[in-house]
């Protein structure tokens, strides 16, 4: 019986896709966690106050403008325009030494090929006393390395966020390109948004890093149209098993 | 902000190669990408002093001999009451105007002046307009030229009543609503305050004498304002990000040099209002701080090198912040500043160690055991988009949606799900599976409630192998999923109606959604990561059409059914996309075995014709029934 039933065909039971966003997603938030972030979770729906006020975002920054976040009920709420909110949320409840991450969706008023309303971020945030860069700077090598192999070339940059300074951006050289691309944001706390949680800004310092999770999947996977994660197609998600 | 490459160049002492000069701007933090002879740079938002010629030079002082001194007209300039009145010294606390008049003008321009038009293609207007425009490339302030003779009576800088009309110089009627800063004449706004000018008193190929207006104006004054009017300009692009509040005088005398290299001059005066003496801001330095921050020690004399390279000033233990640095608040600003002229690339890093720390807080493992059981049953996972069309009177309301007929927030994954379905039906799939694991949101009584749910949706075909393909999805095989794999018995699964769906397709669709605080407890007890296919690329999927060829083989002895299963695994075609046996029956009585066989094809280019499909089953068939003891019943 056991020599006939290698003559027949397997019955193949198809399996179904996890959707390559949250592959990404779960992978790198299983990375940080590896390393020692607490996953911590917020709502996508905010308030002005902690997406902005307390991130140390202007009222007339140009971000929380109409015509790049999403209001809702009359200017009573905005849609997260990223998860750093939920980091504040996590330094309000739990004093340092600290260490969070948390992914989920965020919203901006963007529609094209590269942007979407709608994606998905991961941050992470460190505050202890006698942080400084050169530890910021390590951990993203730890990060970059883990996710794309450790021959990758990473580049550090300064940029500007309003709550992060010194803020960065990394690009890397990945597989045979010879373009930078940009992956992460990350820089040191700016101490105005500690003091805002109630932290000591001159006891304690943190730094902190935030990457978009669909960029990530179009390069690992080669995807140049970022509409495509979303369009719900089976041929398309069959291809991420 | 684009430059030629060579105006930058020319005020370098030192030979330089364009890659050079790219990489240094990259570690100042300047993205930037040279073609041929233009650099496109992209000045991040707090450093609007370097929307400029002078200042990218000025932020590269610390690596090379610059020359950063443009020529100006040096004597002195009489006085002069233009008549003008400033109502909003709060918006405008200082401003210059400069009389210019001349014999004539002149369109044929020295080469500096000329290579901005021709080279890096802006448009040329006329004399006046022209060098205010390549005066704010240069310097960075931008400057507004009135034509003297249009001017008939005062002008007051004012807040504008509501909903004034105003026509642009670039000829575009703007319907202007709440207050604006503006300059008004005779009760008409003749200029948008750091936006752009009118129409009624520009300068034209005709104007001699000139009235040009140099300010500073707060940024929160012009912000939004362009982007609001949908006007495209440059001055306030750089009023928004923060000009020298202390530099209109000596941009106004390099204006006049350069008006100069172009006409002679008859009469020149000059009036400048300064309502605000600028203090001279500074912060504690405090080197021990800022190396805390980086983590480095810098030495005292190469610290007080880049700073004073940078247009600091470091006196009584003080750093001074130069005037066009509006970003520039405290210790760990000019950490980053000492960080750039090092470059980051340049700092050490040193391990930190953060298990100490960690609570062992993991993301939920419900959602992971979730997706695990689900996909292992054949279902995919979808993430649609949360807006919608108007669902409930509990829903949340998106005040500026992208698409009027989105404007709400679902408060159910069923729509979604029902679209994703449809979707895929339309594009031939017989059998579709999904779920979605998503927060909804809902308004009660004013507050904020968020749900985190599980929605499964199913149709068709159970699954593609020969047991299942003949099987349709039904409520128990849903319901024996929720019971036995998830552990919900309680959950409703609805049967929903195709009645209102845009759909000829007919087999019943099942649905239902799931609190995930239902299902707690259960846990996956490996992560996701494991599974993960880290070597997937990508290959891009077709919009085409795909036909579907089934083929019966009947197989006399049984030592032959591997044989044909792996010639029709192997078979190679371009256009054949997937291959599966939908049936499989031995007959033990006769000694046969019946495999059918679904061949799809579709191509990525074209939609196929019925001749394509047959050339490449022929083939397929052909190849195999070669062997006498295998059939295909009704081919010849």
């Amino acid at each position: 019986m056991s020599q006939n039933k290698k003559l027949f065909p397997d019955l193949v039971k198809e399996l179904g896709t996890i959707h390559p966003i949250t592959q990404i997603k779960s992978e790198i938030l299983t990375l940080l966690e590896k390393i020692g972030f607490d996953s911590i979770d917020g709502p996508e729906i905010e308030t002005e106050e902690y997406n902005f006020d307390m991130l140390n975002i202007k009222k007339t920054h140009p971000a929380r403008q109409m015509h790049d976040t999403f209001y809702v009920q009359n200017k009573d709420f905005v849609l997260r325009t990223h998860t750093s909110p939920v980091q504040i949320r996590g330094m309000l409840e739990q004093k340092p030494p600290i260490a969070f991450c948390s992914a989920g969706k965020v919203y901006r008023k963007d529609d094209d090929s590269t942007h979407l309303p709608m994606f998905h971020q991961v941050e992470g945030i460190y505050v202890d006393e006698n942080v400084n860069f050169t530890h910021l700077k390590s951990l993203i090598y730890k990060i970059v390395t883990s996710l794309f192999g450790s021959k990758v070339k990473i580049r550090f940059r300064p940029s500007y966020f309003p709550f992060t300074e010194p803020s960065a951006e990394v690009d890397i050289l990945y597989e045979d390109s010879d373009q930078w691309l940009e992956i992460l944001g990350c820089g040191i706390v700016n101490p105005k948004v500690l003091e805002n949680c109630d932290i000591d800004p001159n006891k304690y310092s943190g730094l902190a890093f935030g990457l978009g999770v669909e960029r990530m999947a179009m390069l690992r996977y080669g995807v140049s149209d970022i509409r495509d994660f979303y369009k719900s197609n089976l041929d398309f998600l069959r291809q991420f098993k | 902000m684009k430059a030629l490459v060579n105006d930058i160049k020319a005020r370098i002492k030192d030979p330089i190669s364009n890659n050079e000069l790219s990489n240094l701007l990259f570690q100042l933090g300047h993205e930037n990408d040279i073609q041929d002879s233009i650099i496109d740079i992209d000045i991040t938002p707090n450093r609007g002093d370097c929307l400029s010629l002078l200042g990218i030079l000025r932020d590269l002082k610390n690596f090379y001999q610059i020359d950063t001194k443009y020529e100006t007209h040096e004597e002195i300039i009489d006085s002069f009451n233009p008549n003008f009145f400033n109502e909003c010294t709060e918006s405008c606390p200082n401003i210059s105007f400069l009389k210019i008049e001349i014999d004539k003008t002149t369109s044929h321009y020295e080469e500096y002046l000329e290579n901005y038009f021709s080279e890096l293609g802006n448009r040329k207007i006329n004399l006046f307009t022209d060098i205010s425009n390549y005066l704010s490339y240069e310097l960075g302030q931008p400057t507004h030229c009135y034509d003297f003779s249009k001017l008939s009576s005062e002008i007051v800088l004012k807040t504008s009543e509501e909903n004034m009309q105003f026509e642009t110089l670039t000829d575009k009627k703007v319907e202007l609503s709440n207050s604006n800063l503006v300059f008004e004449m005779d009760n008409k706004i003749i200029n948008l305050a750091g936006v752009m000018g009118g129409k009624e008193t520009a300068c034209s190929d005709s104007t001699t004498t000139v009235l040009v207006e140099c300010a500073f104006f707060v940024p929160e004054s012009i912000i939004g304002k362009s982007v609001k009017y949908d006007l495209n300009s440059e001055a306030a692009h750089r009023f928004e990000r923060g000009v020298d509040p202390a530099c209109q005088e000596f941009v106004l005398r390099r204006f006049l040099k350069i008006v100069s290299d172009h006409a002679k001059i008859k009469k020149i005066e000059l009036y400048s209002q300064v309502n605000k003496e600028l203090n001279k801001n500074f912060i504690k330095c405090d080197r021990k701080k800022i190396e805390n921050i980086l983590g480095v020690t810098i030495e005292k004399e190469k610290f007080t090198n880049i700073l004073e390279n940078l247009g600091f000033k470091i006196e009584n233990e003080n750093i001074f912040i130069p005037s066009y640095r509006n970003d520039i608040f405290s210790s760990n600003d000019i950490a980053e500043e000492i960080a750039r002229i090092i470059g980051y690339d340049n700092l050490p890093s040193n391990d930190i160690n953060l298990e100490k720390l960690s609570n062992k807080i993991r993301s939920k493992s419900v959602e992971t055991f979730l997706r695990k059981t689900l996909t292992l049953e054949g279902f995919s996972e979808v993430i649609n988009s949360p807006f919608v069309e108007n669902q409930s009177s509990n829903c949340f309301t998106v005040d500026n949606p992208l698409d009027s007929n989105r404007n709400s927030l679902r408060t159910s994954l069923r729509e979604s799900l029902i679209n994703n379905l449809l979707y895929n039906e339309r594009r031939q799939k017989d059998s579709v599976k999904f779920f979605e694991i998503s927060d909804v949101y809902c308004v009660n009584d004013k507050k904020l409630v968020r749900q985190q749910k599980l929605g499964i949706i199913a149709s068709g075909r159970i699954g593609n192998n020969y047991k299942e393909f003949s099987q349709q999805i039904n409520k128990n095989y849903l319901n024996d999923i929720l019971v036995s794999k998830l552990s919900v018995s309680d959950s409703i699964i609805e049967n929903l109606s195709r009645e209102n769906l845009d759909t000829k397709i007919k087999t019943p669709i099942f649905y239902t959604e799931i609190d995930l605080k239902e299902i707690n407890g259960l846990e996956a007890d490996s992560d996701l990561l494991k599974d993960i296919n880290k070597e997937i690329r990508y290959k891009r999927i077709s919009e085409f059409p795909a036909i579907s060829r089934d083929i019966s083989f009947l197989i006399k002895n049984e030592n032959k059914i591997k044989t044909v299963n792996d010639m029709v695994q192997d078979f190679e075609s371009k256009i054949l996309k997937e291959q599966f046996i939908f049936d499989f029956y031995k007959d033990d009585k006769n000694g046969v075995t019946k495999i059918g066989y679904r061949f799809i094809f579709q191509s990525n280019e074209k939609t196929l014709t019925l001749d394509e499909v047959d050339v490449a089953i022929k083939k397929v068939i052909e190849s195999i029934i070669s062997d006498d003891e295998i059939e295909v019943p009704g081919y010849s």
